[in-house]
């Protein structure tokens, strides 16, 4: 039978349940950029514009033009792609939303991806349409000439990777998860996990003296480094790791291209939609439970190794009651 | 049109449905009944695609509806309420289901809801529980799909709306296509379904072409000469649906039970007009408790 990957009727639905949200991030958009600045070259006094203009024609340093390289809206971006991955996915499991969709005569794969392609469709609109703004409002002002409007691009096609990166990693989250309330905690856990590891992991090493107190976890440009998504979204400096990103952004589109095509709607309102997979979930959150309690009992109780290895035991064993406990639990769809 | 064999489904480790074996045959209402927590919703959303079935097959004319969700232009699903639609209005609602139905007819949807007084700008959400059910009722049967799934769509609506409803889905019947509706109202489903699924312990127990079942069964009030119960009770092909002293409310499965009976010579025999709900009352475990 002949599929097509563009259907209209689905376009229509996600625009329909998330359009709320391109508003919002059209008016983010307009705020953290084009707003400032005119705010600083059309609005602020004659003495300032002017001050300006002599400042960027003595040091040609146009780079403060893109306002920190764009950093507030980047982030309101991502933010938003967030939202939008929590509304698509997460919060259609609520009230037999995805009964619907899935009684809908298209291939989950396709649902999957029209969801992503209007994420995406938003996301490279808004950035066009805000940066483009911006660019607009400063060619016509006083500062016109110094603006070069490749680094705006240059900017805006950063700005466009990292939020479409940041949101297949947590439409992916979604693809598993069985409530909104999970897919938005573990796509706020995952920001800290990284640095959660390695603050574990060095603190357990140091106490049981398998590394001397001076030496630190060597984790710099390894696959654990880039594998952090705030990495992504925070990196500063040059050297953005694009290529690693982009396949890994690539395989998590995949993989939950496939983990929604398997999705077994009768357990929506349970944490994890797939029993392997909730497997590793408690096992990775006993592991953090441990790990923390472990450290927790090292600073405040004891500080020696009994200490450690007795908090970690405790941890363990109240992290595997409280995981079974909230796995066992349906939440109401 | 549409072969369900061997389904098996369980939900959380606890089977549900444990080999449910039907075909639908084109220009035919067919029912589902079962008492609570036999998993007639379940199996709806197994035909429909929404679950997938641990075992066993769904085939639309042949083919596997789970490998071709294409086939699902023609089988639409109407549950018990249309939850999912509730942020649009009527008329988004009847521009979207044209755009995935081929068939869809918007005359006819249009119609109807001029038919029920149902403004096309208003929310779903804002209707009352009566108008949201003849207006998801409407909006399946204005896809002119092939077979169309209702899910309960009688129930908690009153009385003149529940009338509306089942008209709307009788008129719209072809000789190319069918309706599956669960219900608990068996005095509906006894007007209106030709053949009846009984679902019981997740299985299909039997099914019924309601027009041999009437020719099959008798449904006879009898008053006994003995104080004392015949043995003729007992048999397998007899069922009491009520006693009061010497008088007995009973069902005979065959002809060799009613002649068996006047041997008995009762005093007084008298044939009672059969219905859905006392079939079933037998078939689902004699208690009565609704499907």
């Amino acid at each position: 039978m002949q599929r097509s990957i563009f259907v209209r009727a689905l376009w229509w639905k996600e625009y329909r349940q998330t359009r709320v949200l391109l508003w919002l991030m059209m008016i983010a958009g307009f705020f953290s950029t084009a707003y400032l600045h005119m705010r600083e070259v059309w609005f602020a006094s004659p003495q300032v514009i002017v001050g300006l203009v002599e400042y960027l024609a003595k040091t040609q340093e146009t780079n403060w033009l893109l306002h920190r390289n764009y950093g507030g809206f980047m982030l309101l971006l991502v933010l938003g792609g967030f939202l939008l991955s929590l509304w698509q996915l997460g919060h259609e499991r609520r009230n037999q939303m995805s009964e619907q969709t899935f009684a809908l005569p298209y291939p989950r794969w396709v649902i999957y991806v029209t969801k992503w392609l209007v994420s995406v469709a938003y996301i490279v609109f808004v950035v066009t349409a805000s940066v483009a703004l911006d660019i607009l409002v400063l060619k016509l002002s006083q500062v016109g000439a110094y603006v070069h409007v490749i680094d705006f691009i240059g900017r805006g096609f950063h700005i466009i990777f990292v939020t479409v990166a940041a949101y297949t990693f947590t439409l992916f989250i979604g693809s598993f998860t069985g409530t909104w309330t999970l897919q938005a905690a573990l796509s706020i856990i995952s920001l800290f996990l990284y640095e959660f590891f390695t603050l574990m992991l060095q603190q357990l090493l140091y106490i049981f003296m398998i590394t001397p107190i001076y030496m630190e976890l060597r984790l710099r440009g390894t696959f654990w480094e880039k594998f952090n998504l705030t990495n992504w979204v925070f990196h500063e400096g040059g050297n953005y790791p694009y290529a690693f990103v982009g396949v890994v952004s690539l395989l998590l589109f995949i993989a939950g291209m496939v983990l929604y095509s398997r999705n077994s709607l009768e357990n929506n309102g349970k944490l994890v939609l797939f029993p392997i997979i909730e497997k590793l979930f408690i096992v990775g959150f006993v592991l953090c439970a441990a790990l923390f309690s472990g450290n927790l009992s090292y600073d405040t109780l004891y500080p020696g190794r009994l200490g450690y290895a007795a908090g970690a035991g405790l941890g363990t064993i109240i992290g595997y009651i409280i995981i079974r406990t909230l796995t066992r639990m349906r939440v109401r769809t | 049109m549409m072969q369900v064999e061997a389904i098996h489904k369980a939900i959380d480790g606890r089977p549900i449905l444990r080999g449910i074996s039907f075909t639908i045959e084109p220009g035919r209402i067919m029912g589902l009944v079962g008492r609570n927590g036999t998993g007639k919703t379940t199996l709806m959303r197994t035909l429909v695609g929404i679950y997938d079935p641990d075992q066993g097959s769904v085939a639309f004319e042949g083919m596997d509806i789970h490998k071709y969700p294409e086939l699902k232009r023609d089988v639409v699903f109407v549950p018990d309420a249309p939850v999912a639609l509730e942020a649009y209005t009527i008329r988004e609602c009847a521009a979207w289901y044209g755009q995935i139905y081929p068939s869809f007819d918007l005359f006819y949807f249009t119609e109807a809801m001029e038919r029920f007084k149902l403004p096309m700008n208003k929310r779903v959400r804002t209707l009352s529980k009566g108008m949201k059910m003849l207006f998801s009722t409407a909006l399946g049967l204005s896809t002119k799909a092939r077979l169309i799934l209702f899910d309960e769509p009688t129930n908690g609506v009153d009385a003149v709306t529940k009338k509306q409803l089942l008209s709307l889905i009788v008129e719209s019947l072809r000789k190319d296509s069918s309706i599956l509706i669960s219900s608990h109202m068996l005095n509906e489903l006894d007007r209106i379904a030709d053949t009846v699924v009984l679902l019981r312990d997740g299985r299909t127990d039997e099914t019924w072409d309601l027009e041999q079942l009437r020719q099959h069964m008798k449904k006879l009030q009898v008053v006994f000469t003995a104080t004392e119960p015949p043995a003729w009770l007992a048999r397998e092909d007899v069922f009491v649906l009520q006693q009061v002293g010497r008088v007995y409310t009973v069902m005979l499965e065959s002809d060799e039970a009613f002649t068996a009976l006047k041997r008995e010579e009762p005093m007084f025999i008298d044939e009672l007009p059969l219905s859905l709900e006392d079939w079933f009352m037998w078939k689902s475990g004699g208690d009565g408790d609704a499907a």
